[in-house]
C-alpha cells in the first residue's frame, strides 16, 4: 500500500482522469507554493501555524515511506503507515478517497491537501472524504477534519465523511461525545486600547481596595486589638526579628564595608582635586547616614526577607493552611502577618545602624590608608559633619521602609494564584514592587526634608 | 441510627453564592440536627465544598443566612466568628496541616491558643487525639513525610482538639484505597458515637456514604436536588438522583445529531 500512493490533486484544477504523481515527488510538491496554505493551515495542530510549517518544510521526516520514523517521536505500531488521498469528481462534487492511517504523522498531509481544494475554489461543491480504506485514525486526524469542515462550511463548502469502518467511526463518536457542553471558540483577539485601560484601572482599584482592607486590618490588630483582649503576638515577633534581622547582619555587614569603600575610593578622587581630602569624613558621613545606609538595608531585607515572607504566605495559600487557620478561630492577620510586618519595621532600622557604622569604618578605612588622614581626625571629623538630624532622619526612613517591605511580602502572598508558579511569581513581584516603593518613598522623604 | 432532635446546629437558608460573575450556589437551603452525621453529596464542581467554605465563613455569601448553633455568622465581626469557630473542627481535603510544625504540634496548636492549660496537659490532650486517629507512633513527623492517609487522619485529630461540637469533613476519603478509606469512616462514626458530635460531610463517595449518612442533602449545579435517608434516595425515580445512586452516565442526545451531520451513512 505504501508504495502504491498516489497523488492525483493539484493546485489549479482537479484531475480526475488522474495522471497520478508519487506522494511525495521530492521536495517539490505540485503547485503547493501557489496555493494558500494558511487558508485552513492553521488545522495541524490547531492554533500553532509555527509547527506546521516545520513539518511542511521537512516533508522527509514527517512523511517517511516506511520503517521507523528517524526520532521515534510519532512511532507507534498502528500508524507506522502511510496516509494515501486519492481525489476524483462524482456528480457535482469532489470525492476524496483515504487510505491508510490518518495521525498525528501524516494528518498534514490531508489538511494541506483540503487548503488546496479550498483555494482552486472548491465553493459551492460538496466534499465527501471517503474513508473506505482507512485503518487508523486518531484524534489529530479527527481535528483536522472537524476543523476542515468548520472552515469550509464558512465559505458555503459543505464536507461529508461516508464508509467509515466500524472502528474509525468510534474514534469519531468518541470525539464528538458531548460536544455542546465545549466553551465556544473565543473570538479573535484585536488590540482594544479602551477595553484593556478600562480592565488595567479595575485591577487597579481591586488592588488600592484590597490594599486599604489590609492596612486597615494590620493597623487594627497593632493598634485597637491589644487593648480589647487580643495582645499582639511578640514571642512571634521576636522569632522573626531573629530570622529577618539577626541572620541579616552579616550579609548587610558586608555590603555596607564594601559600599564605605567605594564611597570613600570615589570621593578621595574628587576631593584630593581641591585639596580638600579631609572632607571624605563630612561626605561619606552625611551620605551613609541620611541615604545610602537605610537604603542598600532596605534593598537587602527585601530580597532576602521580603520574598522570603511573601512565599512563605503564599504557599500557606495555596495549601489552604491560611483557611485551616481561620476555621481553627486563629485571625491569620494577628497570628502571621502583624508579627512579620513589625519585624520589618524594627529590623531596618537596628539594620540600617550597623550598616552606618560599618560604612563610616570603610570611608575611614580608605582615609587612613589611602589619603593619610589620621584615624582619630577621621573620627573627629565625622562626629562633627553629622548632625542629631542626619542620623535619625536615615532611621526614620529605614523604619517606613521596613513597613513597606513586610506589607508588601503580605499582600503578595495573600494574593498568590495558580498554585506553585502563583507562588514564585508571588515572591518576584514582592521584591520588584518592594524596591520601587522604597525608592518613591525615599523621594517624598527627601523632598520634605529638602523643602520643608 | 438516626440524628438527635432539637433546634438544629446548623442552619442555612437561601444561600446564594458565587466567584465573580459565576454563580455557584442558587438558594441553598439545609438543617443540620444534634449528633446527626449529614452529608453533603453530589458530582464534582456541584458547589459542595463552596457550601462547606461557607459554614465556617471562609466566604461571604451573596445573599442568605446561615446560623451556626442559632447565631447568624453572615455579616458577624471577625473576633465573634473566631469565637464561634472554637465550638467547631474542620478538615480540609489536603489536611491543611501547617507544614512548618510536627504533627504534634499541629495537634496542639489550637490548644496553645484557646486553653490555659499547662504545655504537659496540652501535650497529653494532643497525645491522646493522635492515639484516637492510630498516629500515636508519628508524632514528630512533619507533615511532609505522611501518606495522604495518615495527613487526612492527622487533620482529623487536629480538628478533635478542642472537642468541637460540630466536625465538617472536605471529601474525608477523595483519593484513599479502600481499607483506609473505611477505617476513615469507622474513625467518624466511632467519634460521633463516643462524643455526640454534629458532623457535616461532603463526599461524593457511594460506599462511604451508605456506610455513615444519617441524612442526605444532594446538590446539583449549585441547588438542592435531593434530601432524605440514604435508603430514601436509592429508592428515588429521580433521573439525576438515580444516575448518581447507579453510576449512569448522563444522557448524551445531541451526540448521534453530531454523528449524522458529519457521516453521510
Amino acid at each position: 500500500m505504501s508504495s502504491g500512493s498516489t497523488w492525483r490533486a493539484r493546485s489549479g484544477r482537479v484531475d480526475p482522469g488522474g495522471t497520478g504523481v508519487a506522494w511525495p515527488p521530492g521536495s517539490g510538491l505540485p503547485g503547493r507554493a501557489s496555493g494558500v496554505p494558511w487558508l485552513l493551515g492553521g488545522a495541524w495542530p490547531p492554533g500553532s501555524r509555527g509547527l506546521r510549517k516545520w513539518v511542511s518544510l521537512c516533508p522527509g521526516i514527517a512523511f517517511r515511506r516506511s520503517g521507523q520514523h528517524p526520532t521515534g517521536l510519532f512511532s507507534h505500531p498502528m500508524t507506522d503507515q502511510e496516509l494515501t488521498l486519492e481525489t476524483h469528481a462524482e456528480g457535482d462534487g469532489l470525492v476524496i478517497e483515504l487510505g491508510g492511517s490518518l495521525d498525528t504523522r501524516t494528518s498534514p498531509l490531508l489538511s494541506r491537501e483540503l487548503s488546496t481544494l479550498a483555494a482552486d475554489g472548491a465553493r459551492g461543491h460538496r466534499l465527501i472524504l471517503d474513508l473506505a480504506g482507512l485503518s487508523y485514525v486518531d484524534s489529530a486526524g479527527v481535528a483536522v477534519i472537524l476543523d476542515a469542515r468548520d472552515r469550509l462550511a464558512r465559505e458555503g463548502t459543505e464536507l461529508h465523511l461516508r464508509r467509515a469502518s466500524e472502528r474509525v467511526r468510534k474514534v469519531f463518536t468518541l470525539a464528538l461525545a458531548r460536544a455542546d457542553e465545549l466553551q465556544p471558540e473565543a473570538p479573535a483577539q484585536f488590540w482594544d486600547p479602551v477595553g484593556a485601560a478600562g480592565e488595567a484601572a479595575l485591577r487597579l482599584q481591586g488592588q488600592a481596595r484590597d490594599t486599604a482592607v489590609q492596612i486597615g486590618e494590620v493597623a487594627h490588630a497593632l493598634l485597637v486589638a491589644p487593648f480589647r483582649g487580643y495582645p499582639i503576638r511578640f514571642a512571634d515577633t521576636v522569632q522573626q526579628l531573629a530570622l529577618i534581622g539577626v541572620n541579616a547582619t552579616p550579609i548587610v555587614s558586608l555590603i555596607a564595608l564594601l559600599m564605605g569603600l567605594i564611597l570613600g575610593m570615589q570621593s578621595a578622587h574628587q576631593l584630593r582635586q581641591f585639596g580638600a581630602t579631609l572632607f571624605i569624613a563630612d561626605l561619606v558621613g552625611v551620605a551613609t547616614t541620611r541615604e545610602l545606609g537605610p537604603l542598600i538595608t532596605a534593598i537587602v531585607v527585601a530580597g532576602r526577607s521580603g520574598s522570603a515572607i511573601a512565599a512563605e504566605i503564599g504557599t500557606m495559600v495555596v495549601t489552604e493552611e491560611i483557611d485551616a487557620l481561620r476555621t481553627m478561630g486563629l485571625q491569620p492577620t494577628r497570628y502571621l502577618f502583624v508579627p512579620r510586618i513589625l519585624a520589618t519595621t524594627l529590623a531596618v532600622p537596628l539594620l540600617a545602624v550597623i550598616a552606618n557604622t560599618i560604612a563610616i569604618l570603610g570611608g575611614m578605612m580608605i582615609g587612613v590608608v589611602h589619603l593619610g588622614i589620621g584615624a582619630q581626625t577621621y573620627f573627629d571629623r565625622s562626629v562633627q559633619a553629622l548632625v542629631m538630624d542626619d542620623v535619625v532622619t536615615g532611621l526614620v526612613k529605614a523604619a517606613v521602609f521596613g513597613l513597606i517591605i513586610g506589607n508588601v511580602g503580605v499582600f503578595e502572598g495573600c494574593h498568590v494564584r495558580g498554585g506553585a508558579e502563583g507562588v514564585g511569581r508571588a515572591t518576584t513581584q514582592s521584591v520588584v514592587s518592594s524596591i520601587f516603593l522604597i525608592i518613591v518613598a525615599d523621594a517624598v522623604f527627601t523632598a520634605i526634608f529638602y523643602f520643608v | 441510627m438516626s440524628g438527635g432532635n432539637g433546634a438544629p446546629v446548623i442552619e442555612v437558608k437561601d444561600l446564594v453564592s458565587g466567584y465573580g460573575d459565576r454563580l455557584v450556589l442558587h438558594g441553598v437551603s439545609l438543617a443540620v440536627a444534634p449528633a446527626e452525621i449529614h452529608v453533603v453529596l453530589g458530582p464534582s464542581g456541584c458547589g459542595k465544598s463552596t457550601l462547606l467554605k461557607h459554614l465556617v465563613g471562609l466566604l461571604e455569601p451573596t445573599s442568605g443566612s446561615i446560623r451556626l448553633f442559632g447565631d447568624e455568622i453572615v455579616g458577624l465581626d471577625e473576633d465573634a466568628l473566631a469565637h464561634l469557630l472554637t465550638r467547631i473542627g474542620m478538615l480540609f481535603q489536603g489536611g491543611a496541616l501547617i507544614q512548618s510544625m510536627t504533627v504534634l504540634e499541629n495537634v496542639t496548636l489550637p490548644l496553645r491558643e484557646h486553653t490555659s492549660l499547662t504545655p504537659a496537659e496540652i501535650e497529653r490532650v494532643a497525645r491522646m487525639k493522635l492515639a484516637t486517629v492510630g498516629l500515636g507512633a508519628y508524632q514528630s513527623l512533619f507533615p511532609a513525610e505522611l501518606s495522604g492517609g495518615m495527613r487526612k487522619r492527622a487533620a482529623l485529630a487536629r480538628a478533635l482538639a478542642l472537642d468541637p461540637e460540630v466536625v465538617l469533613y472536605d471529601e474525608p476519603n477523595a483519593g484513599l484505597d479502600p481499607v483506609t478509606a473505611a477505617g476513615i469512616d469507622q474513625l467518624i462514626l466511632d467519634v460521633r458515637d463516643a462524643l455526640g458530635i454534629t458532623m457535616v460531610v461532603v463526599s461524593h463517595e457511594l460506599i462511604s456514604i451508605r456506610r455513615i449518612a444519617d441524612r442526605i442533602t444532594m446538590l446539583q449545579d449549585g441547588a438542592v436536588v435531593a434530601a432524605g435517608t440514604a435508603a430514601e434516595l436509592e429508592r428515588s425515580q429521580d433521573p439525576r438522583i438515580a444516575s448518581f445512586f447507579r453510576g449512569t452516565l448522563p444522557q448524551d442526545p445531541g451526540r448521534e445529531r453530531r454523528l449524522g451531520e458529519l457521516f453521510l451513512d
